[in-house]
């Protein structure tokens, strides 16, 4: 470290008067911003190549007769650089009136408006107001086409600041897409018989500075300013990228009508840069469909929705006869690699305390398509957490395969937050389930199993939660309640310990914040952790 | 003066290599391969003090050692014979007529900065020139001018011949060697400079076709006898392309700073009976006309650059009193709209903008104060694009309004052309 240090020299500038140090190598760009100038620019991005085809960026640097480019121009020592000199500033208007030549300026049936840069900037102080252009001048092309699965290209509103195509070189390692024709007739275009198709193809539409890449899960459903975000961590596999779970605002206050509508990358270095797959960004849609909205009792057959006050009542029961007539031996119990650190922990309480059963494990969850960058094979977020945990079978205890294999010898079985079929096989799980004589499932969605359940507890998503997910490397990331829960439903510690406390328990109601403190306090791991030094950003274990 | 780079294309069979020896070729190669070191090479040539004649004027011997020593790295040399500016067709006239000297240049150059392998990209659009560089590339390995080893000497060179597809912009240096690649022809910001990561990223040096012809004549007669031609820095021939309405147009080899008026009016006839001059366009469509008052100007880059034009490529247009400047201006600004890449904001934007109001002025459509939005435009373009091609466009487009405003000013209030230039 300390020969990194040496080696990296601060050169000392001036912009705009202010004096600054920067690092050798950095632009003037990133300089700038790091004292709070803003440089206006389109086709920069800092984790792609410099493409400096915008011109946005223009600024004087004393000494030099041209303006130079601030995003590709390294600080030098000495350098006078002016941002807003009259040079400059004619410059940057000058190119933002070149880019809205032949823009549409449609902003307001445009899907990018309200964070759109060519909107931003032409409202703002570049901008000229008056255009000089007339409106039936501007070069007609194509708009609306579907250039892939996820995206919606509009070649119209396109600035060709050429971000999107970097990306698909640099970063997805897929180059599908490319420029066409010469000059004001450049576009952007798919290669013959391609399509923009690669599992990272919706980062192209965070990228574009415009409305011309829009996605096609995304584009019309809500304009950007009734969105309110939240940080939290996908829950689409064990890579544990940073996203922003962004809602209707309006529903924030309005509790029981939330809606995800997208699904954004949250920039964290460690993990995910500032990019997200596809799958994960569409991992939101079990938030909004589907959901388990109310307990449910199987009764004649038939399952019933029933209340909370019945449906513990039921449990506390049924439970109870069988530990009674078959022992804590016959019950079984598997959390889920997709629920919560704090949620595993208390089911492992609750299995040792309440259920007094030594068959614990959790269910694994899908696995399938993985690569070398962000998507891992493990398609559940939490499986390292639950390993931590140690959320397995006790002193002659069954593992999860044998509890859902057609010889197990259960009579009772709790599943939280997890689909067996996902991790089983089929026939085997449905023979396994079809002869217990209670089965509770404490699920978020409607699954392939709850046909066979007794009881289901309508539980909260990963959105509606407080909590931590330890992502493959063991990075400890916390979730961050995005919205309430769904009306009835309840987080899966909160449902444990009212069920503990009907069975007669003296579980206190603890808070997850308050439960991360236990878990840091048992598992060697992760002692001295809390809520407060995970952060925002997580903390490597 | 004695002719030098046009002094075989007359001869019948000029282009084959028992020609080119029969008048003394490949002379300058044995010299240089036989008596000199690469670096004593790039020396001479630095002290002739020949610039390159691609448009630009910078000393060939400094560009040349700008080339990196002791690297791992294959170097390139690259023979820019990508000839597309309007008015220019001196390049053709070697390619055509005397490809072998170009050859002996690009092999000696090659020599000097340590390529193992050169590239002759060549406009595609030449269909004879193509025809007899290959020939003559053939003849040259047949003779061991090309290949291991060559004449004998520890040295060898390969040539490849990319052809050009049709964009004006391939012969900018960067978008050159992206055409090489098999990329798109978009111009790269430098730095990095193509001395240092050029074609496929490694050192490269690229000159133009008359550039190189120059170099096997500096290095058998030496460094005096071509500094004895032509002006204070700026020595040796030069090719000056002459069109328009005059007598006889076509290519003058004349030496560095000719005076214009001669060129026009001595060599080339002056111009047709009962025409008046109305502009010269100095060195190829990109630089700027000058009026008829400014043309006492010699041909060589520093008298031009004090003119406030440029020497370019020596395409020298000559405009009459029966040409509307507002058509021509708008000719050139449909060319530059064309062949924009389409890569960075100024230019792609802004030379179709300027296409469109000149357009709107010649059709008798113009409004008000687009004289003013003209200059306007090309003073954003001008040095805010990545390569020169935006300013080349700004070049063209904003000195002839500024000159020609008048005329400008007729058209848009009376909706017509002048009464002299109506066809």
């Amino acid at each position: 470290m300390s020969a990194r240090n040496q080696e990296i020299e601060v050169k000392n500038l001036t912009i705009n008067g202010q004096a600054l140090q920067a690092e050798d190598g950095t632009v003037i760009l990133e300089a700038a911003r790091s004292i709070g100038i803003f440089i206006p620019h389109y086709c920069y991005h800092p984790k792609l190549s410099i493409a400096g085809c915008c011109r946005m960026c223009l600024v004087e640097i004393q000494g030099q007769p041209k303006l130079q480019p601030a995003c590709r121009t390294p600080v030098e020592e000495g350098m006078i650089v002016s941002t807003d000199s009259s040079k400059a500033i004619r410059a940057q208007r000058a190119q933002l009136e070149f880019l809205l030549l032949n823009h549409p300026i449609d902003c307001p049936i445009c899907d990018q408006a309200g964070e759109c840069g060519l909107q931003d900037f032409y409202m703002m102080e570049f901008g000229q107001h008056k255009s000089r252009f007339a409106k039936e001048e501007k070069i007609k092309r194509p708009k609306a086409v579907a250039i892939g699965p996820h995206i919606v290209f509009d070649a119209e509103r396109c600035i060709l600041c050429t971000r999107c195509i970097r990306f698909c070189i640099e970063i997805a390692k897929q180059p599908e897409i490319g420029t066409k024709n010469r000059g004001n007739h450049s576009q952007i275009t798919t290669f013959p018989g391609q399509q923009l198709d690669n599992p990272y193809s919706i980062n192209t539409v965070d990228i574009c500075p415009v409305g011309a890449l829009t996605s096609k899960d995304f584009r019309f459903k809500i304009r950007p300013w009734f969105l309110y975000s939240t940080p939290s961590v996908c829950p689409g596999c064990a890579n544990g990228c940073n996203i922003f779970i962004c809602i209707n605002k309006k529903h924030y206050v309005n509790l029981q009508r939330a809606q995800i509508y997208r699904l954004k990358p949250k920039e964290n270095p460690e993990v995910n840069d500032c990019w997200l797959c596809d799958e994960g960004r569409l991992s939101y849609k079990l938030v909004n469909e589907n959901r388990v909205l109310q307990p449910h009792i199987r009764q004649d057959g038939q399952l019933v929705l029933v209340s909370w006050e019945r449906a513990i009542n039921e449990i506390k029961n049924r439970v109870q006869k069988i530990l009674t007539e078959y022992g804590p031996q016959r019950i079984g119990a598997l959390a889920s690699s997709k629920a919560t650190n704090e949620a595993n922990y208390l089911f492992k309480k609750f299995a040792h305390e309440v259920l007094e059963t030594p068959n614990l494990d959790f269910l694994k969850g899908l696995t399938g398509y993985g690569d070398d960058f962000l998507i891992r094979e493990d398609k559940t977020p939490n499986t390292r957490g639950a390993i931590d945990l140690e959320i397995g079978p006790g002193a002659g205890g069954i593992g999860a395969a044998e509890m859902l294999s057609p010889a197990n010898p259960l009579k009772g079985l709790w599943i939280m937050g997890a689909e067996p079929t996902e991790s089983y096989d089929n026939e085997q799980v449905n023979e396994a389930l079809a002869s217990l004589e209670l089965l509770i499932i404490q699920t978020s969605n409607f699954t392939a199993s709850c046909q066979w359940a007794h009881i289901i507890l309508p539980s909260a998503t990963f959105a509606e939660v407080d909590g931590t997910f330890i992502n493959y490397k063991g990075r400890v990331q916390r979730v961050f309640k995005a919205m309430q829960p769904r009306p009835e439903s309840l987080a899966n510690e909160v449902i444990l310990g009212r069920v503990a406390r009907a069975m007669g328990y003296d579980w206190q109601e603890h808070t997850p914040a308050e439960i991360m403190r236990q878990i840091a306090a048992e598992i060697p791991r992760y002692h001295g952790l809390d809520y407060e030094k995970i952060g925002d950003k997580g903390i490597q274990t | 003066m004695e002719k030098l780079l046009t002094k075989n294309i007359h001869l019948p069979d000029s282009h084959k290599i028992e020609t080119y020896r029969a008048t003394g070729g490949y002379k300058a190669l044995a010299k240089a391969l036989g008596e000199y070191s690469p670096e004593d090479i790039i020396d001479i040539v630095k002290r002739s003090g020949l610039r390159g004649r691609g448009g630009a004027g910078f000393p060939a011997g400094v560009k040349w050692s700008f080339m990196p020593k002791g690297t791992e790295r294959p170097k390139y040399l690259i023979c820019n014979a990508d000839e597309g500016e309007p008015g220019t067709f001196k390049d053709r006239v070697i390619l055509e007529k005397d490809p072998h000297q170009l050859l002996e240049g690009i092999i000696i150059a090659s020599y000097a900065i340590g390529a193992q392998q050169a590239y002759l990209y060549i406009r595609g659009e030449f269909n004879l020139a193509i025809q007899r560089c290959e020939a003559a590339i053939r003849e040259a390995y047949e003779h061991n001018f090309l290949g291991q080893n060559i004449m004998g000497k520890y040295y060898s060179l390969d040539i490849l011949l990319p052809i050009g597809a049709g964009a004006y912009i391939c012969g900018e240096e960067t978008s050159l060697m992206e055409s090489i690649e098999g990329k798109k022809g978009w111009p790269r910001i430098r730095p990095p400079f193509p001395a240092n990561r050029g074609l496929f990223g490694c050192p490269t040096t690229i000159n133009n076709v008359e550039t190189l012809a120059n170099v096997p004549h500096i290095i058998e007669r030496g460094v005096e006898w071509y500094t004895s031609i032509g002006t204070d820095k700026n020595h040796g021939p030069k090719l000056y392309c002459v069109s328009g309405p005059v007598k006889r147009p076509g290519v003058y080899e004349l030496p560095m700073g000719t005076p214009l008026p001669e060129i026009i009016f001595d060599h080339a006839g002056g111009l047709f009976e009962g025409r008046q001059l109305k502009g010269v366009i100095p060195g190829g469509s990109s630089t700027p006309i000058l009026r008829p008052d400014e043309i006492q100007v010699n041909m060589d880059f520093d008298s031009l650059a004090k003119a406030g034009t440029m020497l370019g490529s020596a395409g020298i247009i000559v405009l009459d009193h029966t040409m509307c400047i507002v058509r021509s201006t708008l000719i050139l600004a449909n060319f530059y709209h064309h062949e924009s890449c389409g890569q960075c904001t100024p230019c792609r934007e802004g030379t179709g903008w300027l296409e469109n109001i000149l357009h709107h002025i010649e059709e008798g459509h113009g409004r008000p104060g687009d004289t003013d939005l003209l200059i306007e435009i090309c003073d954003n373009i001008m040095g805010n694009a990545i390569c020169p091609l935006g300013d080349a466009a700004a070049m063209a487009i904003g000195p002839a309004v500024k000159k020609y405003r008048d005329e400008f000013d007729y058209h848009l209030t009376n909706k017509q052309c002048l009464p002299e230039t109506r066809k």
